[in-house]
This record gives structure tokens, sequence and C-alpha cells, in this order.
């Protein structure tokens, strides 16, 4: 087992270079200067030429690269085009934004997914099986900012109960401003949830245990919740962590229509005024991010069910 | 085993939200104490479409920006707020002027007593003349510098005095002063106390003071309650980042945001018309719309062709459907109505028997392919010049388009890549300034002089020379008149439409300028001064 974490952590590395080199080029290779985009229409060539070296643009993109491998490890990413401020600093600051979104959707989510998933799957075949069924559906096709804004109207505009901007201020406040687009992400969540629950729940379900413990006496109640769910569980860790990349792609959508602070919306303000720093630095941690929940998600698969392990 | 893994993986959940919540919690906790629940009538809310990085207005350029830096910082003399008048300007920093014979030298008194914000003590005149200087000092790297370059020297005879000496005479010199861009007078002590943070910590004169930069979400100002024009009725401004416009609509509806930029379509006009406690504003000067065309690149350098390309636009479709109709107007000429000198020239009449004539005696019988232009992906631009390619089409003229980037397109017309080049601007409400930067040789693009010459367009040049040493306004209105008459004869610019701004604000706002109503801004956004509030 520890072979193994061992070099399954070390693969990550190339991974990890790949993935950053890509990101370079790719960002290199788009059209449009930075530095025209961020003086404006009225620079004079003398002012675009300072800021170009400035910005080290003016140097060969071999030596910026090395510059840029060096700044990812050190995770010193320099600082924004246009404001001036450190990168990591404003990383840091906004950070605790996208995660606390992206945790209070996961567990709306599962509040929400893992019940009616068992009863779903409890009730096989029956009407509201169906109904849940095609609300998941729903759900699942649902764009963020389309529920976002169909959310706002409902619980903010006709009935006003949540606001519909901004972060709040203070522990309450904070959960006050959270309370809607958590509940955007979280339902769109639900419905991957409730499917998979209700999948691995029926796959448990016809196994000989579960007979045995019908034949013995168990009551049924205890049989669904105590025997079956704890083994349909697994399945459904896996998928919600996994499911990490959707999180980061709702939040970039829910942060824009909440107008919430946090990466998403660090990430499009840095793509609309062409500051590849900032923007290079958000790609490079949702890459990192990405790979570190596939590195959790293999290792605790592979603790969990050694078949697995090679 | 299970059961374990379960419970721990929701322990850890929760564990990590909490954690995660008191972080943020911390973050917040300076601005608590500013946000007392019994201000919080106060504070006007105002919507900006995307981050507002440089608050210093030597660099602020986009709405957003430009919108904040004008509550924090002064110029010299201003538009009476919520009007552009070049004959009505007023003293802001300074409280009087006068110019030599000539115009070659200009002198300003500054009021007594104005206070910088944050501490730094009185206004002087040694503050001006620094200010000015960072623009013009190429180290700065602002891009507002070339203003600036007919400036000589700069000298203080005493504390409340700023003597500006000029390389060539400049009637309207006054635009170069107002609260614009590189006219802010600007503290430069705190400049080089914020080190690397300067473009977020701005310090100047104004009505409100900033107090915090919440990266993404918003900016917050205070009232400077030592503000030299009386003490301001808001107590707070949040310039809220909103970049969904479903979301702006929804919030303003609720009450939450107060200001809030417009969208210049009818469907959007009438459907905000509907909410009565909403006003819409159209605002003045509009952006002009044309398309330029370079007289020195084939098939361009033939009148004939220019004219028939002139004459095969009709205009009508663009002002009356494709955007507000309130908001929308015939341009008069190549300078934009209602700056100080612009001259009801008319726009080109629209004749497509008359172009296929032209383009018969210039000898494309079997119709023109022009070369491919270049032409920004941005919506406003590349809508435009669509509908411009469409209209060419029917009179027998091909312009095939190749879409860029917004900053590459700007950058390829400065490069004199372009033979037709469409633009749209506001610029200072003064004939001078369009002339000087549109139709003057030394301006030519291509040139180490360059501005915005796209024509290559030098027929003028004795003209604008004059207007600007005459100081006679009167003779100076005729001057630019005959340059005008020109510029239209030569057929180097196709006004298309004349925009206004669309603006929206709830109706419990009272701007206290101009009885509530504002007719003109050079900021495209509504001004906010010391007599704004909120009426309950």
């Amino acid at each position: 087992m520890i072979k193994y974490t061992i070099r399954r952590i070390l693969w990550t590395i190339p991974t990890i270079f790949l993935a950053v080199t890509a990101i370079f080029f790719v960002l290199r290779i788009l059209p449009s200067d930075p530095a025209s985009s961020i003086l404006g229409e009225n620079a004079t060539p003398d002012a675009l030429r300072a800021l170009k070296e400035e910005m080290g643009l003016d140097k060969p993109v071999s030596v910026q690269y090395v510059e840029f491998l060096e700044g990812v490890i050190r995770l010193d990413f320099g600082n924004s085009l246009s404001s001036g401020r450190s990168i990591s600093t404003e990383i840091i600051s906004l950070l605790p934004y996208t995660l606390e979104l992206a945790l209070a959707s996961v567990l709306i989510a599962t509040i929400i997914g893992v019940p009616i998933g068992i009863y779903a799957a409890i009730k096989r075949g029956a009407f509201v099986d169906s109904i849940f069924r095609v609300s998941a559906l729903i759900g699942l096709s649902m764009p963020a900012f389309f529920l976002g804004i169909l959310m706002m109207l409902a619980f903010s505009l006709k009935i006003p109960l949540f606001p519909s901007m901004g972060a709040g201020e203070g522990f309450v406040g904070n959960l006050y401003h959270l309370a809607l687009p958590a509940l955007t992400l979280g339902l769109i969540e639900s419905g991957i949830v409730m499917r998979i629950t209700r999948s691995s729940m029926l796959d448990e379900l016809n196994k000989d245990y579960v007979r045995t413990a019908r034949a013995k006496g168990v009551p049924r109640r205890t049989v669904n919740l105590k025997h079956i769910l704890r083994n349909s569980l697994i399945p459904v860790v896996t998928v919600i962590g996994l499911n990490i990349t959707t999180l980061i792609s709702g939040a970039v959508l829910t942060e824009t229509v909440f107008s919430r602070p946090g990466l998403g919306k660090l990430a499009v303000g840095a793509i609309e005024t062409r500051d590849y720093p900032v923007l290079q630095a958000c790609l490079v941690l949702f890459c990192l991010l990405v790979i570190f929940v596939n590195l959790v998600v293999d290792l605790s698969y592979s603790y969990l069910n050694p078949k697995i392990r090679p | 085993m299970n059961c374990k893994f379960k419970s721990k993986i929701l322990l850890y959940f929760f564990l990590l939200l909490l954690v995660v919540l008191a972080g943020c919690k911390e973050s917040e906790q300076p601005s608590q104490n500013e946000d007392s629940l019994g201000s919080e009538g106060d504070t006007l809310r105002v919507a900006i479409s995307g981050e507002a990085e440089k608050l210093d207005p030597h660099f602020a350029s986009p709405v957003n920006e430009v919108a904040i830096v004008q509550t924090i910082f002064n110029g010299l003399v201003k538009f009476p707020s919520g009007t552009v008048d070049f004959s009505k300007i007023e003293g802001d920093l300074a409280q009087d002027w006068e110019h030599n014979e000539d115009a070659t030298k200009w002198t300003f008194f500054l009021k007594e007593g104005v206070q910088w914000q944050k501490g730094y003590g009185e206004l002087t005149s040694s503050d001006v003349k620094k200010s000015f200087e960072r623009v013009m000092d190429e180290e700065t790297g602002s891009p507002w510098k070339n203003d600036y370059n007919n400036i000589a020297s700069i000298e203080t005879p005493d504390d409340y005095t700023v003597e500006f000496n000029l390389t060539q005479p400049d009637t309207s010199f006054l635009l170069k002063v107002i609260n614009y861009h590189g006219g802010m007078i600007v503290n430069t002590e705190a400049i080089k106390d914020a080190g690397d943070s300067f473009m977020t910590s701005p310090v100047g004169t104004g009505p409100f003071i900033f107090e915090e930069y919440n990266s993404n979400e918003k900016v917050v100002l205070v009232k400077n309650e030592d503000y030299f024009k009386g003490e301001p009725r808001l107590n707070n401004i949040e310039f809220m980042i909103m970049t969904d416009t479903t979301a702006i609509e929804i919030a303003m509806d609720q009450g939450e945001i107060h200001l809030a930029p417009g969208i210049n379509d009818q469907l959007w006009v009438d459907k905000r018309n509907q909410n009565n406690d909403l006003t819409i504003d159209y605002t003045n000067p509009p952006l002009l719309w044309g398309i330029y065309l370079n007289t020195s690149k084939a098939p361009l350098d033939d009148i004939k062709v220019r004219k028939a390309i002139a004459h095969a636009i009709d205009i009508e479709p663009l002002i009356e459907e494709i955007s507000a109709k309130e908001a929308a107007s015939v341009p008069e000429g190549p300078v934009t109505t209602g700056y100080f000198g612009a001259a009801n020239v008319g726009s080109y009449e629209y004749d497509v028997e008359k172009t296929k004539d032209l383009l018969k005696e210039a000898g494309y019988e079997d119709g023109l392919t022009l070369p491919t232009q270049y032409i920004s992906t941005l919506s406003s631009y590349l809508d435009k010049m669509v509908f411009v390619q469409d209209q060419l089409k029917k009179a027998g003229i091909d312009m095939p388009l190749e879409q860029v980037d917004h900053s590459t397109y700007h950058a390829n017309a400065r490069d004199d890549l372009n033979n037709i080049v469409m633009y749209g601007y506001v610029r200072a409400p003064h004939a001078n300034v369009t002339l000087s930067q549109f139709f003057y040789g030394p301006a030519t693009v291509g040139t180490p002089t360059a501005v915005t010459n796209y024509s290559h367009y030098d027929k003028v040049d004795d003209l604008i020379e004059q207007g600007s040493v005459e100081v006679d306004e009167k003779k100076a209105i005729e001057i630019y008149k005959k340059a005008q008459e020109q510029i239209k004869e030569d057929y180097v610019f196709v006004p298309l439409v004349e925009l206004k701004t669309v603006l929206i604000r709830r109706n419990e706002v009272n701007l206290g300028y101009n009885n509530n109503d504002i007719d003109g801004t050079m900021i495209y956004y509504y001004n906010i001064d010391e007599n704004t509030e909120i009426t309950k």
C-alpha cells in the first residue's frame, strides 16, 4: 500500500508539469497584446514599450517560461498587471469565498440527494421514482447561471427572503448571503448525488447478504439504512469528490450571477483585462485542485477496495 | 470500517466548512466598524460592470474606474455637474483663472484652505505643479501624457497661483485641466507612501474618501467631512462589481442598487420603463460613430471611390432600429453635436444610383472588392461594421472583414493596416480636440506624432492651427465651420450615428445637481457629488 501511495504521488509530478506547461503556452498563443489592453486605446508607443519591459514580455518566451516554472514551484505568481497587487495574497483572500460556496453546496447536495436517492431506490419503478429521476435530470441539465437567476427572481424579488448580491459581513451575514448561491449549486449537484445513490442502492439491494438479512428477520428499515446504505455510499463519495470540476465551473457562473467575490470571478475578470499572470495563477490553482482531488480519491478508493491495488 | 469512514468524511466536511467560514469572517472585519446600522439608509449603491483596479486617475480608463475616481479627486476647473458645456466651465480647485492675449500663458488662482484627505495637509500650487509634471513624465507611463505635450513649463509664484506656459497658443486649454483623466490633481506624496499599491490607494481632495477595496466584490468610499464645498449628504458609496445584467436588474427592482449602467436597446428600455421606481437617462455628449477612409491607399485614394462608399450607406436603419430610440440621432458632421465649434454640415445623402455612377466613372463597372479590413470582435464595433458591409454590398462594393481581438484592432488601425477604420468615441467637447486628433496632418497614424488621423488627411491643417490661436470665440467658430465643410467635401469621414449613453437610476436618488437631471457627463456614468442624496 505504501509503495503504491508513493508511486501514485510521484506520478502527479509529471502530470502537474504537463498541465502547467500547457497553461503557459496556451496563454501565449492567445491573440491580443496585454500591454495595449491595459493601457487602453490612448496609450503612447513609449508607454507600451515601458509596460512590456516591466511585464517581462520583451524577453524570449523560453526565459519567460523558466521564470514562470520557478514561480509555480515557489507558489509565487508575481503581481497583477492591472492592479499591481500580489496575486498570491489576492488568491488567499478570495479562496475562502469559493471554498465555502463549494463546500456548502456539496453539503446541500448530500442532504437533498442522498435521502431522495434512497427513497427512489426503495420505490423503484413507482410513480415517485420516475418523478425524482426526471427532476434529477432537469437539475443536471440546468445551467448554473439560469437556475441562479430563477432562484433570485423567486426568493429575492417575489418572496424577499434572501439578498441577491454580495458576500455579506460577519458570520451571520456571510451565511445569509451564501444561502441562495449555495442552494443554486447544491440543487444542481444534488441531481448527480441522487442518481448515483439510487443506482448504487439498487446494486446492493439484489446482493446475497441483503436477502440473508431479510430472511433472518431483520426489519426492512434496518436493512435499508444500515446494511445497504453504508455499502452504497462509497461510490457516492467518489463521485462527489470527482465532481470538483463541475463545482469549479459552477462556482464561476454562480459567483458572476450573484455578484460574489471569489476565484471564479477573479478568473473571469482576468480574462477581460488580459491580466495574464492572474489568469495563469487561477488556471494553475484549478489544475492543482483537480489533480489533488483525483489523487485523494484514487488513494482512498484503493484503501477501501484492495482489489484495485496493483 | 464503512461506518467510521462515512462519519469521518462528514466530520471533515463540517470542520472544513467551519474553518473556512471563520476565515471569511476575519477578512471582513475591518469594514464592519464603518457600517453601523444607523447609516445604512445613506449608503448609495452603484453597480459597475467590471473590476476597477486602477484607482489612480492618471491611469484610470474604463468607465468603472473613472466613475470611482471622479468622486475622490478634483481638477482645477470642471463642468457644472450633470452638464457638458465648454462655455459654462466653472472653478473646482481654482476659484479664478486668466490667460494672456495669445493664450500661451494660463494662470490659475487656487481656493485657499482646501485639505487633502487622510491628513496630507493643505493643497498648494506646488501640489498642482507636481501632479501635472507626473502625467507629463515619460517614466510615469500615463496614457494621457500626450495631452500635455504643449506645456513648456509650470510655475508657482506663490502658494495659491499656478502658471502654465505653453509652447503653442491653446484657447481650449481649460479642457486639459478639467477634473478628467490627467487633469485630476493627485498627491504625489501619498503616491510615494503607498509604494507598489498606489493604484488602489487613492488620496484626493474630493467629497469622498477611499475606504476599502474588496477585490471582486466592491469598492467602498466614505464621505469627506472636511470637503471644501461642504459636508457630503451621503455617508458611503459602495461600487458593487456586477457583471451580470439580469442580476443588476433584479437588484435594482429590489432597491439594493441605486445607480446602474443601462443598455442601448429599445427592448430593454421598454421593459425597464414598466417599473415606475426607475428613471432612464440618456446622456451627452454622444459617441460619434463613423468610418474613416484612408486617403493614402488604393482604391480609396480616389475621391470617386470614397464618394461612392459615402453615398451607399443608408444610416436610417442604424438610427431607427439598432439602438434605443431616444439614444440615437443623425450626426451633423465630423465633430460631435454639441461640442464647442461643432457645425451642422449634415451627413451624406443615401443614393445607390449615384454610387453606381461614381463606381463606373472610377473604372469599377463590374463592382469593386476592397482589401480585407480588420474589425474588432467587440459587438459595438462589429455590428456596425457588418451593417456597413451589408449596405456596401447592395451597391456592388464587397468589403471582406477579418475579426480580431479589440486591442489588436486598435493596434492595427494605429499601425495603418486598415483602409476603413470604424471608430466611436467621446472627446473633450471642443471642435479643436476632435479636429486636431482626427483630421490634422501631424496626427496621421504611422508617424511619430500619430494620434488618430486614420484618413491621412492634411487639407485643413492651416484652419485648425488658426482656430487654436483665435481668442475671439465667434471667429473661432467660423474657422472650425470652414474646416468641417472642407472635410465633408473631401469625403474622408462618413458619420453613421450619434449614440447617447443610457443610464438608469432609482427614483429615491436625488442627484443634487442640474435639477436632478443628468444631461451630460464626461465619464459615461452618473456624476456623484457632495449634494447627491437618497430621499426617503
